[in-house]
């Protein structure tokens, strides 16, 4: 047996659970959006989906969320990175230690602390800044950019390790100053892995439901969000309209893996 | 991205799982099961009952309710030979769902839900898909205790009941205030506006969609009219809490804040809630319940089965268990839960109207509700929360 077809039989358990249950699922989705119940498959939900506004403004919502959350964690984390290069292994440690923290988790301590009637809002008597509720999503962005910025670093800390800093070290016996050795040995090596990182935040983030659901605005919502009020205004049809939402933040991600991969694959190449 | 997937996963994939097995029936028609069927007579339904394990699908967001259906129901549907499986859920809207996931797939018999507690949009909506079990809420042998004429037993968020469910439960609309800070709370709405505006950001309610938001923006509605009523919410939001940047998500929220001294005052379909919160602590003991304008939004909750249920003998009889005077005065028992009866004690012997004793009373339950107004349809409760998040919040 070649040793190609030997990867693929090892490979084969993982994609036929996945293909079953995501497959499966995103079938099942597809149908709900097809077929009303009782009723003969039409594109109306689709078309109706398309036509209400409330669903753009949780498309530009989400991506809005997305962008941000994404640029911000992946600028901390570059900075994380270049400050921590060559600390000891306590420190790198104690910056790692929100990746475990649940999202939910982090979310609800942020709507104890910061919440309307949240502790730090009796404590000072209102706060200066609406951080959860505020209609610009700004509580749920900080809620990712505490919870990706560590996991972006470690990924970027995996890739600095000593070969670049025998590379940095020839550069800088080469002449290269601080800045070129930054721009020309460090940026090379980290920018594979921050990009894909940052698609795997991206996805993650477009699906965004249990933290803007308890951090964020009463409106806008996040696609996710506008799906399940769907289902809760209209339970008959809402299922429909659910799916199709659903299904649009998954095509997404599912262009945003491809590109992972994709970029992954060329860092392997080089 | 593996959680995007989930998200999508977790709403749909129940629908296809169930279908995958279930797709063998659906040939077998489509027609509700029992629907065409003569009702047998109350006895055999009885003697059908017994053994089963009726799963009533409920929220279970109030304490007090699940322990009145734990300690209370629980013991006596054991006498008739049935046991009681709560199953709590935090939106009803979950156990329509979960019958509409079970027929999608073709299942008409043996589904899961054998009793939901709701009314308005949930029971609407099932009632047009003919989710439900046809003609046998008013065979019950206590519905004969019921005003057949009121229009809020007959109909559900003006939807006729058609006796496809049994009334539960009733619920109005109050407000409350703390005594202590506020002695004379606002009387009407007008009244409610002159106070937001001589004490900004001390007044809110919760954002529909949320069920007690919802049911505020509703009230104003039915004594404003829609478009005067939307105008009064919009004139009123600038002098909310944050200015009604932003407003609390759940009637939860709203009471932590008044619990907290932060706002004036709290609201709830409930109407014994203001007992419930001083009994928790949570209200100052000098919080009292009132009414804005002599009136309070009402509605009648109720007890439907689905056609496809598997205990539907069971889910009647406990149905019928739930309407009988004796379980009925120990919900309306101020010191059990203090929910007012469906039933018309007018129509009830002797012995069972002096159950229900005198109407609620003491500092923390209203004894006049004032005039009931009534629900809008149920079709227009969600073009309502629309119109008021384009108006109201965005505006």
């Amino acid at each position: 047996m070649s040793v190609a077809w030997r990867a693929r039989l090892a490979v084969a358990p993982a994609l036929l659970l996945v293909s079953v249950l995501f497959g499966g699922a995103l079938a099942g989705a597809v149908r709900t959006s097809l077929v009303p119940l009782g009723g003969d498959a039409s594109l109306d939900v689709w078309r109706a989906l398309f036509d209400d506004p409330a669903f753009w403004a949780s498309v530009r919502f989400t991506l809005r969320i997305t962008v941000l959350a994404t640029v911000l964690s992946a600028g901390l984390a570059v900075a994380l990175t270049l400050a921590l290069r060559g600390r000891s292994t306590l420190q790198r440690t104690l910056v790692a230690l929100p990746v475990p923290v649940p999202h939910l988790l982090v979310a609800a301590t942020a709507v104890l602390w910061l919440a309307p009637g949240g502790l730090a809002d009796r404590a000072l008597g209102g706060l200066p800044v609406d951080l959860v509720r505020d209609r610009h999503g700004l509580g749920i962005v900080l809620v990712y950019v505490y919870k990706e910025t560590p996991f972006l670093a470690l990924l970027l800390l995996a890739a600095t390790g000593r070969a670049l800093a025998e590379r940095e070290e020839a550069a800088a016996v080469l002449g290269a100053g601080p800045w070129q050795r930054v721009r020309w040995v460090v940026w090379p090596t980290v920018r594979g892995p921050l990009v894909l990182g940052s698609l795997i935040v991206a996805a993650f983030v477009l699906g965004a439901f249990e933290v803007p659901l308890l951090v964020g605005p009463n409106a806008p919502s996040t696609v996710a969000e506008y799906a399940q009020q769907a289902t809760t205004g209209d339970l008959i049809a809402g299922e429909g309209t659910a799916a199709a939402a659903l299904l649009t933040t998954a095509v997404a991600a599912m262009v945003l893996a491809v590109g992972a991969v994709r970029v992954a694959r060329t860092g392997e190449e080089r | 991205m593996v959680r995007t997937f989930l998200a999508a996963a977790a709403a749909l994939c129940a629908a296809l799982t169930v279908g995958a097995c279930g797709s063998g029936s659906e040939a077998t028609g489509d027609a509700a099961p029992t629907a065409a069927k003569p009702a047998p007579s109350f006895a055999a339904v009885q003697e059908a009952a017994r053994g089963q394990t009726v799963r009533w699908w409920m929220f279970g967001g109030d304490d007090r309710i699940n322990a009145y259906v734990d300690e209370v129901v629980t013991p006596a549907a054991a006498k008739a030979g049935i046991t009681v499986k709560r199953v709590p859920i935090t939106d009803t809207a979950d156990a329509v769902q979960r019958v509409v996931a079970e027929r999608r797939a073709g299942k008409d018999s043996g589904g899961g839900v054998d009793l939901i507690w709701l009314n308005g949009e949930n029971f609407a909506a099932g009632k047009r898909a003919g989710l439900w079990l046809e003609d046998w809420a008013m065979k019950l042998p206590n519905a004969r205790y019921l005003d057949a004429e009121d229009p809020t037993i007959t109909t559900d968020f003006q939807v006729p009941v058609d006796g496809q469910e049994a009334p539960w439960s009733r619920a109005a609309f109050v407000f409350a205030a703390d005594s202590a800070k506020l002695p004379r709370p606002p009387a009407d709405l007008d009244a409610l506006l002159a106070y937001a505006k001589a004490h900004p950001g001390r007044v809110s309610y919760p954002a529909p969609p949320d069920f007690t938001g919802s049911a505020f923006v509703r009230q104003v509605l039915a004594a404003k009219g829609e478009d005067a009523g939307l105008a009064y919410l919009k004139t009123l939001a600038p002098f909310l809490y944050r200015k009604g940047a932003t407003y609390p998500k759940s009637e939860a929220e709203l009471s932590d804040l008044f619990g907290n001294g932060q706002l004036d005052i709290a609201m709830s379909y409930d109407a014994a809630f203001v007992r419930a919160a001083v009994r928790k602590g949570t209200f100052p003991k000098t919080t009292r319940p009132f009414l804005l304008g002599r009136s309070s939004l009402q509605n009648v909750s109720f007890l439907t089965i689905p056609a496809n249920a598997a205990n539907r003998a069971g889910a009647q009889v406990l149905a019928d268990l739930l309407l009988s005077p004796a379980l009925q005065a120990a919900k309306a028992d101020p010191d059990v839960l203090g929910i007012p009866t469906v039933l018309d004690t007018a129509k009830l012997p002797p012995a069972d109207r002096a159950r229900f004793g005198a109407p609620a009373d003491g500092p923390y339950v209203l004894s006049d509700l004032g005039k009931p107004l009534s629900e809008v349809a149920a079709d227009d409760v969600a073009p309502l929360e629309a119109r008021w998040k384009r108006e109201v919040l965005a505006g």
